[in-house]
Formats: C-alpha cells, structure tokens, sequence
C-alpha cells in the first residue's frame, strides 16, 4: 500500500514537472517576444537628444484643399528634467533646416530657398525652453524661445512625456512628443499666404539619452 | 477652368502685372505733368528710372505684403535698393562721367556686400573675396556697357527688358516662384515705360532707365544665383543677352542698318540666349524631378 501511494505521488511530481516543463518557454517566449511596454523609470537627469531616434515634423494647409506634412529629420540639442523641480528644467535644440524633407526633390528645393526658409541664410532653427510646467500626469506645457528664419519669438509647446528606462546597450533613455502651433508669418515667412497656410503645426518627437 | 477661378492665380497675376504696372504709369504721368514745360533729356531721365522704380517697390509691396525695416533677409533689401539707387542716380546726373562711373562701381560693391553677408559671415575672409569680387566685377562690366550701348544703338535697351523677363521665367523654373514674380514686374514696368514713353509721349527714340533696371536685376539674380541655385549657365545667357543688340551696332557702323530706332530687331538678337536660357533652367528642373 505505500507502495502504491508512493508510484501516485511520483506520478503527480513528475506530472507537475512535465506541465511545468511545457509550459516555462512558452512563458518565456511570450515574456522576451511581442509584448512591447512603456518604461515607468524616472526622467530625471541630463540627456542629448538621440538625434537618430528623434525628428520635427510640420503641417500646413494647401490650396485649402488639404494639410500636407513634411519634416525635418535631424535635431539636436540637450534637456535637463528634474520632476522635483521641474522649473529648472531646460532645453535647447537645434534643427538643420537644410534636413528638410517633403519626400519631392523640387519641392525641397523650393522650400529652402528664398521664397520660405531661405536655408542658406537661415540654417538652423532653434529652441530654448526656459519654463517648465507640470499639467496633470504625464502631460506639461514648456514655454521658450523659437528663433527661426532669423526672428526670434516666445512659443509654447504642449508636452506629452511618454516613458523612461534602460537601454539594451547600457544607456538611459527617456522620451517625449510636443506640440505647438505658430504663424509662420509672425517669423518673416509671408510668401503665398493664400495658397500656404500661414498656421503651421510642429510635432517633435524627442528621445534623449542620459549623460 | 479658367486661370481666374483660382483665387490665388488672380492675387499673383494681379501683383505681378497689374500694381506695378499701374505705379510705373502713375509717376509716368506725374513726371509729364511735371516736365510739360520741359521735355529736356534730364527730366525725362529722372521720371524714367523713378517710375520704374515706383512699379518694382509696388510689386515688393502688394507680393511680400510688408517690407520689414530694418531688412531682415535678403530680399528685403530690394526695394531699398530700388529707392537708394534712384537718390543716386538722379544725383548722379550732374555728375562727371567719370564720377558716375565710380559710384556705379559702389553701388554694385555694397550691394553685392550687403546680399553676400549672410553667406560671408559663414565662410572665411579668402573665400568670401572669391565669392565677391569676380560677381561685382562682372557686374560692373555688364552696367557699363548696357549704359553705353542703350545709347550709341537707339535700340531703347531692350535687350536689358528681354533679360528681365527671361530672369523671370529662370527663376521660376530655378525654384523661386517670389524672384520670377519680382523680375516679372521689373520686365512689366519696363516694357511698360516703353509703350508709354513712345505712344504717349510720341517719343521716336525711346530708351527705358537702364540704370535702376541694371541695378534691380542684378540684385535679382545675384539672389537667385547665391540663394535658390538658379543655374549658372542660364544666368549667363541671360547676362550674354544683354549684348544681343551688338551685331546691330555694327551693321549700323557700316551703313548697312538705317539709323532709325530698331528696338524690335534688339528684341529679336536678345531672343536666342533667353530661350536657350530657360531651356536650360527647365532641363535642370526636369532632372532634379
């Protein structure tokens, strides 16, 4: 009788092994595969703007017809955040005007000269964020200082921070999205008004590595 | 569909052709009324370039909406180009040749300055004479002789007109829609002078301000050349277009041309290089698509 009691409690174990066995990679499998989360890490610190990871894009409206989007694919610069303090917090950015980018060669041209951004007078657009400001859980207004096509005018962007965390490679990363809506017009760029519109929606998508 | 449903086509049309135009005519008439008593060749000259000035500066004015004082980018300079250049050479008049000569060659050095800055701020000193000297220089040249040969020709500088309104279609096609609008109303306001002063005036030998026009159009292509990557090559044509009316010179030196007016013969020589000119910008555009 122990005898028996002993081969059915065997049985189970390995029973309970063999489920455990099948089981354990599929957990696994479905820990390190599809399921993609945002990273609850802390913001603070002192960070570059991931350049490659990182970009501004703009819309206008054409002919009043439509909206049409283009951007800029580099930015760079640096943030300092601290949620402890946030009026301390800081950024500057920078965007070669010349990565303009409507994906139509012509146009890009067109854009870069002298009836817009007149690029080769004007290559850069800068920001520098002087105010910070908290509005509810993950959301933030940060006033500063546009300056672009050589005119320099206070701007403020609506913040959505996104997530922190670490990096496979060792770093630390932390991420944002902002958005603003300025009047081109109000920096010099009064061209064809009728045909572009003079408001201009700008979305940066910012990811900056800690220091 | 008609180019007028646009609304947008309309403003263009309306601020390239008509606002200068109707400012160009405007101080034509002032100036009759003013030298009706004296219709010597220097009031002619004065109303002349200061019409022409009065249709370019509208033409600034209704395209840009604003022109910002101090200038803030290039372009921005152009009708104060337009207004400080006609001081001058309305003050020039009383001047010597010599002395018109030299301030001719200022002229042309500070605003070559002046439209270069931004680009020499961001190059060094060895490259921004490079940059300088060789486009004043032939600048300079094209002036001096479009000033003597609108003269000793009688062919009105028309040449200087076909190059204006081949700039136009250059630098549309070059990637500045705004420069071909400007150099559009720089052509109309010449051409415009031209009817007026011969139809008007019933003046036999006609002869649009070819100073101011000299300045205003070498200040657009320098623009263009510098700033939109108008091509070079077409650039030249157009410059090469104000020599068109040479041949005629020389047939008239040996008797073979009559010494009437022949503006529409200049028109027809200044024809080639314009053409061969936008055929040029259209290629590069086709080939940047």
């Amino acid at each position: 009788m122990m005898t028996t009691i002993r081969i059915a409690l065997i049985r189970r174990l390995f029973g309970l092994l063999a489920l455990t066995a099948a089981v354990l990679p599929l957990s696994v499998l479905g820990a390190g595969g599809d399921s993609y989360r945002l990273q609850s890490g802390s913001p603070a610190g002192a960070y570059d703007i991931d350049p490659l990871h990182s970009a501004v894009f703009f819309t206008v409206g054409h002919l009043g017809v439509s909206e049409f989007q283009g951007r800029f694919n580099k930015i760079y610069g640096t943030f300092t955040l601290d949620p402890s303090h946030p009026e301390q917090s800081r950024i500057e950015a920078e965007v070669p005007i010349s990565s303009l980018d409507t994906g139509y060669a012509p146009r890009d041209k067109d854009l870069l000269g002298p009836d817009f951004f007149n690029a080769k007078q004007f290559p850069v657009m800068r920001f520098v964020g002087k105010k910070y400001q908290p509005k509810g859980r993950n959301r933030a207004l940060l006033a500063g200082d546009l300056t672009l096509h050589g005119v320099t005018r206070p701007v403020t962007f609506e913040v959505r921070y996104i997530g922190s965390g670490p990096d496979p490679w060792g770093g630390y990363r932390t991420g944002y999205t902002a958005s603003t809506t300025i009047k081109r017009s109000d920096f010099g760029m009064n061209y064809m008004l009728g045909g572009i519109s003079d408001e201009v929606r700008i979305t940066v998508y910012i990811e900056g590595k800690r220091k | 569909m008609s180019l007028f449903s646009s609304q947008m086509a309309t403003a263009m049309l309306l601020d390239t052709l008509v606002w200068p135009l109707l400012a160009m005519a405007a101080a034509f008439g002032i100036g009759r009324l003013a030298a009706r008593q004296d219709m010597a060749k220097r009031a002619f000259d004065t109303w002349g370039e200061l019409a022409v000035t009065a249709g370019f500066v509208a033409a600034c004015v209704s395209i840009r909406r604003q022109i910002p004082l101090p200038p803030v980018q290039v372009v921005d300079w152009l009708p104060v180009f337009a207004v400080a250049g006609w001081a001058v050479f309305f003050a020039a008049r009383t001047w010597g040749s010599a002395v018109r000569i030299a301030s001719r060659g200022l002229v042309v050095l500070a605003v070559t300055g002046i439209l270069l800055a931004p680009l020499l701020a961001q190059a060094d000193p060895v490259r921004g004479l490079a940059m300088v000297l060789p486009v004043a220089a032939l600048w300079f040249g094209a002036w001096c002789y479009v000033i003597r040969n609108t003269w000793a020709t009688a062919t009105g500088g028309v040449p200087l007109l076909a190059a204006a309104a081949g700039h136009a279609v250059v630098a549309t096609l070059g990637g500045s829609l705004l420069l071909g609008q400007l150099s559009g109303a720089l052509a109309v306001s010449l051409g415009g002078w031209l009817v007026l002063d011969r139809f008007v005036s019933k003046r036999r030998a006609v002869r649009i301000p070819d100073e101011i026009a000299v300045l205003i159009l070498g200040s657009l292509m320098l623009i263009g050349y510098q700033y939109s990557e108008t091509p070079p090559s077409a650039l030249l044509l157009l410059v090469a277009a104000l020599a068109a009316d040479a041949p005629l010179r020389t047939l008239r030196k040996r008797g073979v041309w009559s010494a009437a007016p022949t503006p529409v013969p200049a028109a027809i020589a200044a024809l080639p290089p314009v053409v061969l000119a936008v055929w040029l910008a259209s290629a590069g555009l086709r080939s940047a698509a």
